[in-house]
């Protein structure tokens, strides 16, 4: 396809010789929102770090903008491609803006070098688009949840990338704080050209959100395709092994998913 | 927005500079003979020896040379350690290399070889292959499959540490009274040195061992925030964690060497300065080498002073000070200091 950012070409990875990946091909579009829903040890967040190069597949290859990803340097690669975990803490005290302003980190060169005014000026509009600026002198570990999140994505802009890839990015915060998160994910990916491509447990802001989802167990892709077309009861409960409630909402075409268990104990 | 910048930088290492150079004129006025300045320097050199003049120059300015050298080494060390092993308790002898060296020391002592290399006597030579040998154990054990694991350094480390106390244990039970009396001095950590030999055969490893730390400054803020970021920001993690790890034991080693181990320099001055001037190590790296070397300038001078008619070894007096000061640091600053 001519529009991939990324593709991948039976990428395997294994690891101390029991395989996590097997045999995935796939290309990831220019621009697009991209979940990749799946079990626990499904390998979703193996593919994320393989697709930074944190991790390299064992075998086959992955091309970012159809270059060999083995072939590029940390830096070409961390201008590119920016990295949300789950969580962080500094075991220093810095600050927010010296959080944010690390994300300017493969743009500097040099040692002792330090950030100009344009890397100040791209710190500052991070933070304004996820809404953290007035947080900026206050130190990092003292944020709460949702803050250090935005915080976060704030630093993964600063790198300006134009691939986010994102780890379970709601995990740790309430519904209101996940809305907020993925609405900004959306407003980066619609109105910045930004790929986003996130990993989650939550298969209803993925199904809202999302333009493909990518459904993984045990390291193989099971389906690739637009979130209706994935969130399908009988082969979901069969991926997760559990009975689900899968519908669609009143006034959209969005696809929602519950859990249904059946009781264990009958009275 | 705060954030560090190259002004504020320039400003602080300036006036740590200013303060250096101070310590380096006043110190060696100060001890069991009171010297004058106008006398120490009005002197010209037609007159024959001047007793002023020569314990300025021969006696108190090498040994002062040595502490600013080793408590440069100490501190900035110490900055990198904490930093590395991402534990602000880490200090430059958390990893055995002041045991290593202790070791060799102690061996030195008992088995009295009356060599010298390079104008060094044996016990300074053994202490640094005690110490580099420490070093190269604990680097052996933690390195696998090309990474280079925190954890598995501060087990290792730590393990080393405890092994070579109990070698140097076997060491004190074998040696008689006189030579265990040595062994205990040395440990204390003194720089009792009467010429510039020791500050000289120090200054290459300090050269380049603080060369190479000043080169990873930037990378070791992003350690703090854990290997995956870190790389994921454009950093080489491992790389950087191979020369911080190598180049602060060089010179922590080669201080220890020619000084004992000396206590708590590698703890109370990164911590002090990290309060005053923020934790990115662009500044805290650089300012901890002047930090470090005032600071034992002035605790030396203290020790050699303190005691009429007696110079304490100076490694007494700064671990006497650092409890109290780790206390001070826990009930003020606790809370942003270790989170």
């Amino acid at each position: 396809m001519t529009n991939s950012i990324i593709e991948l070409k039976k990428a395997c990875f294994a690891y101390d010789g029991k395989p996590v990946l097997n045999d995935l091909s796939f290309s990831i579009q220019r621009g697009e929102f991209l979940g990749v829903i799946g079990p626990n040890g499904a390998g979703k967040t193996t593919l994320l770090r393989l697709l930074c190069r944190l991790l390299s597949p064992s075998s086959g290859q992955i091309l970012l903008k159809r270059r060999p990803i083995t072939k590029l340097s940390t830096t070409q690669i961390a201008q590119t491609i920016s990295l949300v975990p789950q969580e962080f803490n500094m075991v220093y005290p810095f600050r927010v803006s010296e959080v944010v302003l690390m994300g300017r980190h493969p743009y500097l060169g040099g040692t002792l070098t330090f950030e100009r005014d344009k890397d100040l000026n791209i710190a500052r509009q991070a933070m304004k688009r996820t809404d953290c600026l007035y947080l900026a002198d206050k130190y990092f570990n003292e944020l709460s949840g949702g803050e250090k999140q935005r915080v976060i994505i704030a630093s993964a802009l600063a790198q300006s990338p134009s691939i986010l890839l994102l780890d379970e990015p709601t995990s740790n915060l309430d519904i209101k704080h996940q809305v907020l998160i993925y609405q900004l994910l959306q407003e980066l990916q619609q109105a910045d050209g930004l790929t986003v491509v996130s990993v989650t447990h939550d298969l209803n802001l993925a199904s809202i959100f999302a333009d493909r989802l990518l459904l993984l167990k045990n390291g193989r892709k099971v389906k690739l395709a637009r979130p209706k077309e994935v969130l399908k009861q009988k082969e979901l409960e069969k991926v997760y092994e559990t009975n689900l409630l899968v519908g669609k909402r009143t006034g959209s075409k969005t696809t929602y998913v519950l859990p249904d268990p059946k009781p264990k104990l009958k009275k | 927005m705060k954030h560090l910048t190259l002004r504020k930088s320039i400003g602080v290492l300036a006036l740590l500079t200013f303060l250096f150079l101070l310590a380096l004129m006043l110190c060696p006025l100060i001890g069991q003979v009171r010297l004058d300045f106008k006398a120490v320097f009005s002197h010209s050199a037609t007159k024959g020896i001047d007793a002023s003049s020569f314990i300025f120059f021969h006696l108190r300015l090498p040994r002062l040379l040595l502490a600013a050298l080793v408590g440069a080494s100490l501190a900035a060390s110490g900055v990198v350690f904490q930093a590395l092993l991402r534990n602000p308790l880490a200090s430059p002898f958390t990893l055995g290399i002041a045991s290593g060296g202790s070791l060799g020391a102690v061996l030195a002592i008992r088995l009295g070889l009356p060599f010298t290399l390079f104008g060094l006597s044996s016990l300074p030579v053994f202490a640094f292959a005690g110490a580099l040998g420490a070093v190269a154990i604990v680097y052996l054990v933690a390195q696998r499959k090309q990474t280079f694991s925190t954890s598995t350094l501060l087990l290792a480390g730590v393990t080393a540490a405890f092994f070579f106390s109990a070698l140097i244990l076997l060491v004190y039970y074998f040696s008689d009274f006189t030579q265990t009396g040595q062994m205990i001095r040395w440990m204390m950590g003194g720089l009792d040195i009467v010429n510039y030999g020791a500050p000289l055969s120090l200054l290459p490893f300090f050269v380049l061992g603080t060369f190479l730390l000043l080169f990873v400054a930037r990378d070791l803020n992003l350690l703090s925030a854990g290997d995956e970021i870190a790389r994921s920001r454009g950093v080489n993690v491992e790389r950087v964690k191979l020369i911080s790890y190598l180049s602060a034991s060089l010179i922590t080693g080669a201080a220890v060497s020619m000084s004992g181990p000396i206590s708590f320099v590698g703890l109370i001055v990164p911590h002090a300065l990290r309060i005053m001037l923020g934790p990115d190590h662009r500044l805290l790296l650089p300012a901890s080498l002047l930090g470090g070397a005032c600071f034992l300038m002035i605790c030396d001078t203290a020790a050699r002073s303190i005691l009429p008619g007696a110079e304490m070894p100076v490694g007494i007096l700064t671990a006497c000070l650092g409890g109290p000061f780790f206390i001070w640091i826990l009930r003020s600053r606790g809370k942003r200091l270790v989170f």
